[in-house]
């Protein structure tokens, strides 16, 4: 029996406001041997409009992690997961938390609502590329993820 | 006391007397004794060492004793010219009229209050008048105990003058400790903004330069190559002075409260995160020391338990012992951990075989941003210390070196029972 979602590309949605670190981040997935589809999105009410299928975002598929960044334009990161988190038919897509930060409060706040993980951005680019792909081989091989709903 | 005594023994054998009354011995009897109770009560009256003023029922004084004069600055003739309103502050006198006037009106048998007499010079006193009437003989009068109370009162006036200050003082404090929460939250603040708003245009350098490297990977000569790695170790450098300037801005606002820390155990902890650190900032930033590499020995006295901030006990020691590591000298390096008991706390001892540093450099290497060599020879960002420090004076300490040049150096540092934890 074939399993879709090896068929399937991989369903990212990048929630991130910085245009370096989009490019960054788009450069290291390019780099990954995962057939993946990656929709960006710039502040947090529009990722909650993509993932709830709203206004512009209609059509938008449904991803099957979603890197979110924490310091956002409009509604920050810390109340997209909130969200996420607790509305039921969003809650079991893995939220992998990408940011910058690495202050106490912002790691805490993140597992208190349910973050699958969370990860500080190296600087050193090396450094990061080496994490985009670790995220990419663990999320999307070694873990089983929940079917599509 | 003891005439007072007397005074109310004859006042007793005088009314028993007066109910007796047929007999004319006795009654001459009696008027001698009556004399005599008079006489008594003038001198009693008279040298009494409180005032005593007996008014009409308009206010004019009628009598006084000695110290009433006394009290009022005036001779006792001066007194029978004027009213008690006259030489009453008039503030009190809004407060006494009523308490007169019920006295008067039989509402009360006694009224008492403190208030200001006006003395001839002009200055105030401050008396306590307890007063009540008279039986009619034949007109009723008015008695008054004065009693002088200035100084009970100049000391209600000081207590309140020192009560006063201390509420200021207290105020100062409370204004005080608001800014500072106010400072430290900003403080936190920058911190967080550092960590964050500064390092995204950093990845980007690193990102877009390395990115740029692999793009042209073929078309770039030596000399290209070297200019990329010039700006990836630069950034990479920026990096390692926000973490460090992060850490130090942290001792102060991030610390936890203090528990007792085993420092042995923090010791191992920190030899253990030297190995791993010095392993990894070796292959990223080409730091000289990794104590992997060198022959190192660490030895230590037996450490005891301190009331701490076990995270900040793990970077003091890391710094310090890695400083060791840094500045080694030619022989493989041999660091000794030493402590002393003293009356307020502890003293430790980090001893080096290193290069050692110049005595005029003593103080200054504990400032910020302070480095005694190129960043070729020895890699580092000059706020090691600097975070060291704060952390020793947070925990009501002191740190200081002693060291002579090639033969080593020792760091020495106290914890005492007089930090203070709270931020």
């Amino acid at each position: 029996m074939m399993n879709l979602t090896q068929v399937l590309p991989v369903e990212i949605l990048l929630v991130e406001d910085s245009p370096s670190d989009t490019e960054l981040t788009v450069e290291a997935l390019a780099d990954g041997k995962i057939c993946n589809h990656l929709s960006i999105v710039d502040d947090g009410v529009k990722a909650l409009e993509f993932l709830r299928r709203q206004g512009p975002f209609a059509n938008a598929p449904r991803p099957d992690l979603i890197l979110l960044d924490l310091n956002l334009p409009r509604k920050d990161g810390r109340e997209v997961l909130e969200e996420i988190k607790t509305d039921a038919n969003l809650q079991t897509i893995p939220v992998v938390v990408l940011t910058t930060s690495e202050a106490e409060q912002d790691v805490m706040r993140s597992y208190s609502a349910h973050a699958n993980c969370f990860i500080t951005k190296p600087v050193d680019f090396k450094q990061f590329l080496t994490v985009v792909k670790v995220i990419e081989s663990f999320w999307l091989t070694i873990v089983k993820l929940p079917p599509h709903g | 006391m003891t005439e007072a005594f007397a005074v109310q023994k004859n006042i007793d054998n005088a009314n028993g007397a007066y109910c007796d009354g047929q007999d004319i011995t006795k009654r001459n009897r009696t008027e001698a004794q009556l004399r005599l109770s008079e006489a008594l009560f003038r001198t009693a009256f008279e040298s009494a060492v409180i005032g005593i003023e007996e008014l009409d029922l308009e206010g004019h004084f009628l009598l006084g004793n000695a110290k009433l004069a006394d009290i009022l600055g005036r001779s006792l003739e001066e007194i029978r010219a004027l009213t008690f309103e006259l030489v009453t502050h008039p503030d009190d006198l809004l407060r006494e009229r009523p308490l007169l006037e019920q006295l008067l009106a039989g509402e009360r048998s006694f009224y008492s209050m403190e208030k200001r007499y006006l003395r001839k010079d002009g200055t105030q006193v401050w008396v306590r008048v307890t007063s009540s009437l008279t039986p009619a003989n034949p007109h009723r009068t008015r008695i008054s105990i004065v009693e002088d109370i200035t100084e009970r009162k100049e000391i209600e006036e000081t207590l309140r003058q020192i009560a006063a200050e201390r509420t200021q003082v207290e105020e100062a404090l409370r204004q005080t400790a608001a800014e500072l929460v106010r400072s430290n939250t900003e403080l936190e603040l920058f911190a967080y903004v550092a960590s964050h708003d500064l390092r995204e245009p950093l990845r980007a350098v690193s990102g877009y330069v390395t990115l740029l490297e692999a793009h042209l990977r073929d078309q770039l000569d030596d000399k290209a190559k070297h200019y990329i790695d010039g700006a990836i170790q630069g950034a990479a450098r920026m990096q390692q002075l926000i973490t460090d300037l992060l850490a130090l801005s942290r001792v102060g606002t991030q610390g936890k409260d203090f528990a007792p820390v085993d420092l042995e155990s923090v010791l191992e902890l920190a030899v253990q995160c030297l190995c791993t650190e010095v392993r990894l900032l070796d292959s990223t930033l080409r730091h000289g020391a990794t104590l992997l590499e060198t022959d190192a020995q660490i030895s230590h006295d037996p450490l005891p338990i301190v009331h701490a901030d076990a995270g900040q006990m793990l970077q003091l020691l890391q710094n310090l012992l890695g400083n060791a590591l840094k500045f080694r000298g030619a022989p493989p390096p041999r660091i000794h951990i030493g402590v002393q008991r003293r009356d307020d706390g502890w003293q430790f001892s980090i001893n080096d075989n290193g290069i050692g540093i110049e005595p005029q450099y003593f103080q200054r290497i504990f400032q910020i941003f302070q480095r005694l060599h190129t960043r070729t020879q020895y890699p580092g960002t000059g706020i090691g210390l600097a975070i060291c420090r704060k952390i020793v004076e947070r925990h009501g300490g002191t740190i200081w070196v002693e060291s002579q040049p090639g033969q080593g150096t020792t760091f020495y540092f106290t914890i005492t029972n007089k930090g203070t934890p709270t931020t």
